[in-house]
């Protein structure tokens, strides 16, 4: 222990030696996390076992109700098709990433990326402009004579889709890309070398490996896609709703804070089942990295 | 290192457990206290009304906007200049929010606009001051457009908007309906099912003075004859959208959008038969410290004087019969048309029976949209 070291000064003057724990520098952290986050959140929760009266009152309502469980399928199901049409095209588009030169590579992720930085409502307020009756594709093709009717693009589960997949395609592409890029191309030649096809070495050789990257793709993306609300608000059917167009409603039009707060603890079990189930078959710490592209 | 983990996890499972303990605690305190400050406010309302003296300033709801600009010009200048208080405008606060204030005993705005559900029993007992009626002259307001807990400052109506280039122009509200003679796309409000059923009873022949009780299956079997052709619109200014690019053909919409779409030039008219007036109800929230000081700006609001005010610059009703209006727009007022068939689903009768069933109402609405 140095003269210069103030800690084992402070330690002598205090009579004992006292080391401080890096993990001290958590606490500002924690607290925020603890104030802002895990406080409302215990409220919620308290709120839903205890507005308008204590039990589970709401959570039977909530599954005696034909129109709840409609939600909860419909939340699920479009999540799911959404998380499929994303990895098919993300696919895709990673591949052409992988084989394209470095100049073309580099703008393919920018595309993908930069908008992003684009606020969530004006993207689907601009997708919104291009898949109604009186939006851009319509009215092309109904001047260009191929239709004589609009064609139902928005207001269905068609519109939640296109809308989900334009938001989540980053989340998709970039934990994709990342696997790909790992795959060492010596064993593809090696497959080459071997006498297979171009597509068995796609089959047997890429496809398995790029898999890891797939899945935590598609794991981030379907999580997030259960919790949208601005895109089935703005481009689904009034009729079709997601869980948080549910608990909106409860909560801001009908100011039933318990039912709208057991709605809201269902999504979040719904969410963290999800992830539960799929920590058995994908490495979730590696999921999260990838898909920040290891930021 | 063990040790500090500890604390630290011992503080978090600590603090939930007095999150889960604290709205208890609040929820049990706030009851007590405003019933204590409504008994005293009923005590001094009487013999001590006008010599209590005025607060500082209040907080009225604006929400901005071209509306906002003319409500600031005629109820908010207005009140400061005949009572020296100073208004502060705050925005918008839904049933949730007001539920929120009064629960927690912390008043963010002196004047808000409660929605039908909480103007009538039991929800007005619980969240709104009773109105201070010795400062308004009842006999001055329209028929149906105050109750114990609120009055109306204004009227606004739901009326029948229509495209004029999408083909000929319907005559009555039960075209409406009509898609075999009108096809197109129907626009209809997707949070106010009082408003969507009560239209739908209309155009099944039901008059104005019998909806009650309100027959919400017959009116779902009426609006399953459209079910196709409906797209339901969830805010005035995504409506008046659909209207002004042609998404749809007809809609059911606040008529002053209609009459603004149709001043600008946009080739839409207005159909007055079957509207459904309603209150822009305003109200002060239970036991707020300020609500002496908010009775006189409502009472002010509701004067003659004021309360005709904002038609110079906006389209809507008064509430108030006598009040002086602008001669140019009195064509585009609800009230200007009631020789024509008409509901105000704001009085107390209506609101009264939607407070009772609210459940019943918005479940099979719910329901019968999702299908």
């Amino acid at each position: 222990m140095s003269e210069r070291n103030p800690v084992s000064r402070f330690s002598r003057a205090i009579g004992r030696t006292w080391h401080p724990s890096p993990a001290l520098l958590l606490i500002p952290g924690l607290l925020v996390i603890l104030f802002l986050f895990l406080w409302p959140l215990g409220q919620m929760i308290y709120f839903s076992f205890t507005d308008p009266t204590v039990g589970f009152a709401n959570y039977v309502r909530f599954f005696e109700t034909p129109s709840e469980i409609r939600s909860l399928i419909t939340t699920m199901e479009v999540s799911f098709l959404s998380t499929l049409i994303c990895a098919i095209v993300g696919y895709l588009y990673s591949y052409t990433m992988l084989r394209s030169s470095k100049t073309v590579s580099n703008l393919l992720m920018v595309a993908v990326v930069l908008p992003m930085g684009v606020s969530i409502l004006v993207r689907t307020f601009s997708l919104q402009a291009i898949l109604r009756d009186t939006g851009i594709i319509n009215q092309t093709l109904l001047n260009l004579g191929i239709i004589k009717q609009p064609l139902p693009l928005i207001r269905n589960s068609f519109a939640v889709a296109v809308g989900i997949v334009s938001m989540e395609l980053p989340f998709m592409v970039l934990p994709m890309y990342n696997s790909m890029v790992q795959i060492n191309n010596k064993l593809l030649l090696a497959g080459e070398g071997l006498g297979a096809t171009p597509l068995r070495v796609f089959i047997d050789i890429f496809f398995p490996l790029s898999l890891p990257g797939v899945l935590a793709g598609s794991l981030i993306v379907f999580v997030s896609s259960l919790a949208y609300y601005i895109v089935p608000q703005l481009l689904g059917s009034g009729g079709q709703l997601f869980l948080s167009q549910d608990i909106a409603h409860w909560v801001q039009d009908q100011a039933e804070f318990g039912y709208g707060a057991a709605i809201g603890v269902i999504l979040l079990l719904l969410t963290l089942g999800t992830l539960f189930i799929a920590s058995f078959f994908i490495n979730i710490d590696k999921a999260l990295t990838q898909s920040t592209g290891g930021k | 290192m063990f040790k500090y983990k500890f604390l630290v996890l011992v503080v978090l499972v600590l603090s939930l457990v007095v999150a889960s303990c604290a709205p208890a605690a609040t929820a049990t305190v706030a009851p007590t206290t405003a019933v204590a400050t409504t008994a005293a406010t009923e005590a001094a309302a009487s013999p001590a009304a006008t010599s209590a003296p005025l607060a500082a300033s209040i907080v009225y709801t604006n929400t901005g906007g071209d509306w906002g600009t003319c409500s600031a010009t005629a109820f908010e200048d207005t009140f400061t200049k005949n009572f020296g208080v100073k208004v502060i405008e705050g925005p918008a606060v839904d049933d949730g929010q007001l539920r929120a204030m009064v629960d927690t005993a912390n008043y963010t705005e002196d004047v808000v606009f409660p929605s039908v559900g909480f103007v009538v029993d039991p929800l007005g007992a619980k969240y709104l001051e009773p109105i201070d009626y010795n400062l308004i002259d009842k006999s001055e307001l329209l028929a149906g457009t105050y109750t114990k807990y609120a009055v109306a400052q204004d009227l606004f109506s739901f009326a029948f908007g229509y495209r004029t280039d999408k083909g000929p122009a319907p005559t009555k509200w039960e075209d409406f309906f009509d898609t075999t003679n009108f096809p197109g796309k129907r626009g209809l409000v997707s949070w106010d099912y009082t408003t969507v059923i009560i239209g739908a009873l209309l155009a099944d022949g039901v008059a104005p003075d019998q909806l009650l009780p309100l027959d919400y299956n017959r009116a779902f079997k009426k609006l399953d004859t459209i079910k196709n052709d409906i797209v339901w619109y969830d805010t005035g200014s995504a409506g008046q959208d659909l209207l002004a690019t042609g998404e749809v053909r007809f809609i059911q919409l606040y008529a002053n959008r209609i009459t603004s779409l149709k001043e600008s030039g946009s080739p839409v008219d207005i159909l007055w038969d079957g509207q459904i007036i309603q209150a822009d109800y305003i109200g002060v929230p239970k036991g707020d410290p300020n609500a002496a000081t908010a009775m006189k700006f409502i009472a002010n609001d509701v004067s003659a004087d004021v309360n005709g005010l904002f038609t110079n610059c906006e389209t809507g009703a008064p509430s108030n019969t006598k009040a002086t209006i602008n001669a140019e727009k009195q064509k585009d007022f609800p009230t200007s048309h009631l020789d024509q068939r008409y509901v105000i689903s704001s009085s107390e009768e209506i609101a009264t029976y939607v407070a009772q069933h609210a459940d019943e109402l918005s479940n099979a609405f719910n329901e019968w949209k999702g299908n």
